[in-house]
């Protein structure tokens, strides 16, 4: 059906989010032959993409010790004014009494009731006597106590958690936008704010359960978990997974705006420079990377510059894929080229991760430098360090068809390894192209040792989000039953609130079993306690409010623990939150 | 039975989920920190009044956006600021001085001029849209028009929002 320009225009100045799937077919269908609402789609593209970082506010300390005082003043006004209202309602009745007594003494032939005197009527104070009994003991105008629950708003110690007498180590999350932390053992908990600005998120344990890395706007910090020696270490690049800790050590790397690769050791507060973009560079260098399981190698990829961009021409790159050993006497220039993908190169390169025995690095080819493409999912492939040579870890599951089964989205918690000896290790994956999540994923498992690949799920089920439990005879996923593309809008937003808490063996004939089932919450990001016994993972409820809760392995009643806030959008990213800005388990 | 609703409690809970988004939306839509405080305090002073005489909240999101649009509107008409205009200074923005870097900092700039010469009643439904996730009907509860309304509103909004990037992105 032909649409015009003007009604393009319109569908245009809504978020595509909220597009019905007519909209969306419609716009596809005028944008192929109209170059002039191609442009206006891409500029407001760019404009929401603007309007959409612009920083976020909160209230500072001061605002909202103030906001809490006005509201005490306001709750203190309300019970003066409900006191008030006592004592006039008896001050009222007294009066009635008291008239109707009155008026009855006073009418003759009414014996044994002499007109009323308070001299001559000894019985008199039964009536007149009686006095509001509030105001014989309570003083009208005392400042009452401070409401307990607004005090909490300044408080350093929040509300006790119940728990169900486990030991299951230490969380950190967001609430208000500050870092607060609690330890998971015995039966009760309490919660401790550590920040007070309100500008906080992303905390990340260090491996040693001593430090915790947060970040403040675009700045990376770290403290220590009891709120000590906090520290600015730098700008972050706005790329995800831009800082990450060793996994056996205090060490911390990332990466800055411009590019660089940044160790720090946290022990001795020095810094070191593992991989620099050249001088007047103009793109960042290191664009991506990740630590090897025993911390002792770091996996990047870096892009240089061959010539600048010029004459409608993009800049000629020259794209690797690096790795540097981070033990004993770190040297940049120890830095070791391990695949470049020519010289120019017509495509970039994401590190993923490492293979769980430490042996391939997990990586996805950008095609065409098209952030689009890779928005939208790419295969997943593997340099093999022994043998020098990348290879396809899906290619098994492309069939030519679109949305294919064999990309992989980037984001990080699509994937985790498991290691164990003898058995080898294994890597699930959510397998499945196009960016939403709600349609086309499915789990995988593949033995990283012969690349033999396996579905773990059926198409009925748009599951992601694995995560192996600790003794690797499991895999815990969040899912929703896949009804197609629910495009935005309240198709999506309520499809979404299906999304549960499932299991699945990750031996012999997958069995799926559903262990949340709450159509009021959406649940996401599972995670499984050091002894296997529990779930923790976070729901968005339909209001929109997000909470962190904790689920019994083998089925049964979740429990809350924790708000998580401010709460992220129910959109995310077509669908996809990510929850490791708001929380952080050590078990 | 119905659960009974402590205020307080209440309060407490939502005051953690909004604050940031209510004052990130005040800070866009009148240009001025310290301003931007005060209306969102006066906001929140307005749910616990509500709360504590017993109001439901059903869509307390929605309910909040509400009230902070209406107060900032009262500032408006009483300081007879209809049409703002502010002084991105970066200097004077903790926020903007910790952005990326000079290009970013003067990207963000320019939205923040583009937005600041938008008449109030498109900026309102441009920032809630796509600064603060609103959908359109939400947003027409929280403007109390039509849907079809904030979609037109919406359509007006950003073509002037990309005039005035475009001149201001030209003259910086």
């Amino acid at each position: 059906m032909a649409i015009e320009c003007e009604q393009v225009e319109q569908i245009l100045a809504v978020s595509p989010r909220e597009w019905s799937e007519r909209e969306r077919l419609l716009v596809a269908e005028h944008l192929s032959t109209c170059p002039a609402c191609t442009t206006l789609a891409r500029l407001y593209a760019n404009q929401e993409r603007g309007l959409s970082r612009l920083p976020r506010y909160s209230l500072s300390p001061e605002a909202q010790r103030a906001t809490s005082w006005r509201v005490r003043q306001e709750a203190h006004n309300a019970q003066r004014r409900s006191r008030y209202s006592g004592i006039a309602n008896v001050a009222v009745w007294v009066l009635i009494v008291g008239v109707f007594i009155a008026l009855l003494i006073s009418i003759p032939g009414i014996k044994g009731h002499p007109p009323f005197t308070a001299a001559s009527t000894p019985n008199s104070t039964a009536v007149v006597g009686v006095k509001p009994p509030v105001a014989t003991h309570t003083p009208l105008v005392d400042l009452p106590s401070p409401t307990p629950a607004l005090d909490t708003i300044q408080a350093v110690f929040g509300a006790p958690i119940t728990l169900p007498g486990a030991d299951l180590g230490k969380l950190a999350y967001v609430q208000g936008g500050d870092i607060w932390v609690v330890a998971l053992s015995g039966s009760a908990a309490q919660p401790q704010r550590l920040t007070s600005d309100g500008q906080n998120q992303a905390p990340r344990w260090s491996p040693s359960g001593s430090w915790l890395a947060f970040t403040k706007d675009q700045d990376l910090w770290i403290m220590r978990v009891d709120g000590s020696e906090a520290r600015r270490i730098g700008q972050v690049s706005s790329l995800a997974s831009s800082f990450a800790w060793s996994p056996m050590d205090d060490r911390l790397a990332y990466l800055t705006p411009a590019g660089n690769l940044v160790l720090l050791d946290v022990q001795s507060g020095k810094s070191q420079i593992l991989a620099s973009s050249v001088p007047g560079q103009s793109l960042p260098a290191v664009t991506s990377f990740a630590w090897r399981p025993g911390g002792d190698w770091i996996a990047f990829s870096r892009q240089d510059v061959l010539e600048p961009a010029g004459q409608g021409q993009p800049s000629k790159l020259w794209v690797s894929l690096w790795r540097i050993r981070v033990t004993g006497s770190i040297s940049a220039d120890s830095a070791e080229e391990l695949y470049n993908l020519g010289q120019p190169s017509s495509e970039g390169l994401r590190v993923a991760g490492w293979t769980g025995d430490g042996k391939k690095i997990l990586f996805w080819p950008d095609p065409d430098f098209s952030g689009s493409i890779l928005a939208d999912g790419v295969p997943l492939h593997a340099y093999v360090i022994d043998t020098r040579q990348p290879v396809s870890l899906t290619a098994s599951l492309a069939s030519g068809q679109a949305p294919s089964l064999d990309a992989v989205l980037l984001h990080p918690d699509f994937y985790e390894s498991f290691s164990s000896l003898p058995a080898g290790s294994q890597l699930a994956l959510t397998v499945g192209g196009y960016r939403a999540t709600w349609t086309n994923k499915r789990l995988a498992l593949i033995d990283e040792q012969t690349g033999a690949l396996r579905l773990l799920t059926q198409p009925d089920l748009a599951a992601f989000s694995p995560s192996w439990s600790p003794d690797g005879s499991r895999i815990a996923f969040a899912a929703m039953p896949d009804q197609g593309d629910l495009v935005g809008g309240d198709a999506a937003r309520l499809g979404m609130l299906n999304r549960s808490i499932y299991v699945v063996n990750a031996q012999g004939d997958p069995q799926v079993q559903q262990l949340t089932d709450d159509s009021g919450y959406r649940d996401e990001r599972p995670h499984w306690s050091r002894d296997g016994q529990y779930l923790l993972f976070p729901r968005l409820d339909g209001q929109g409010l997000a909470s962190l809760w904790l689920l019994p392995a083998s089925g049964g009643a979740p429990q809350k623990l924790v708000d998580l806030s401010p709460a992220p959008d129910w959109f995310g990213y077509y669908g996809y939150i990510a929850w490791d800005d708001l929380f952080s388990w050590q078990r | 039975m119905e659960r009974t609703i402590n205020p307080s409690e209440e309060f407490e809970t939502l005051f953690y989920a909004y604050q940031q988004p209510i004052t990130s939306y005040l800070v866009n839509l009148v240009g001025d920190l310290e301003r931007a405080e005060e209306l969102a305090q006066e906001t929140f002073l307005r749910l616990y009044r509500a709360l504590e005489q017993g109001t439901r909240l059903e869509h307390p999101k929605a309910w909040l956006y509400c009230i902070s649009t209406r107060i900032a509107r009262d500032y408006f008409r009483r300081t007879r600021l209809l049409s703002w205009l502010p002084l991105w200074d970066a200097d004077d923005d903790p926020r903007l001085r910790a952005a990326d870097s000079t290009e970013a900092i003067a990207d963000q700039m320019n939205v923040k001029s583009a937005l600041a010469s938008l008449k109030p009643e498109y900026r309102i439904p441009l920032l809630l849209h796509l600064c603060e996730g609103l959908s359109t009907l939400e947003i027409a509860d929280v403007l109390g028009i039509s849907q079809s309304a904030v979609k037109m509103r919406l359509s007006r909004a950003r073509l002037q929002f990309q005039q005035a990037y475009d001149q201001v992105a030209v003259y910086r």
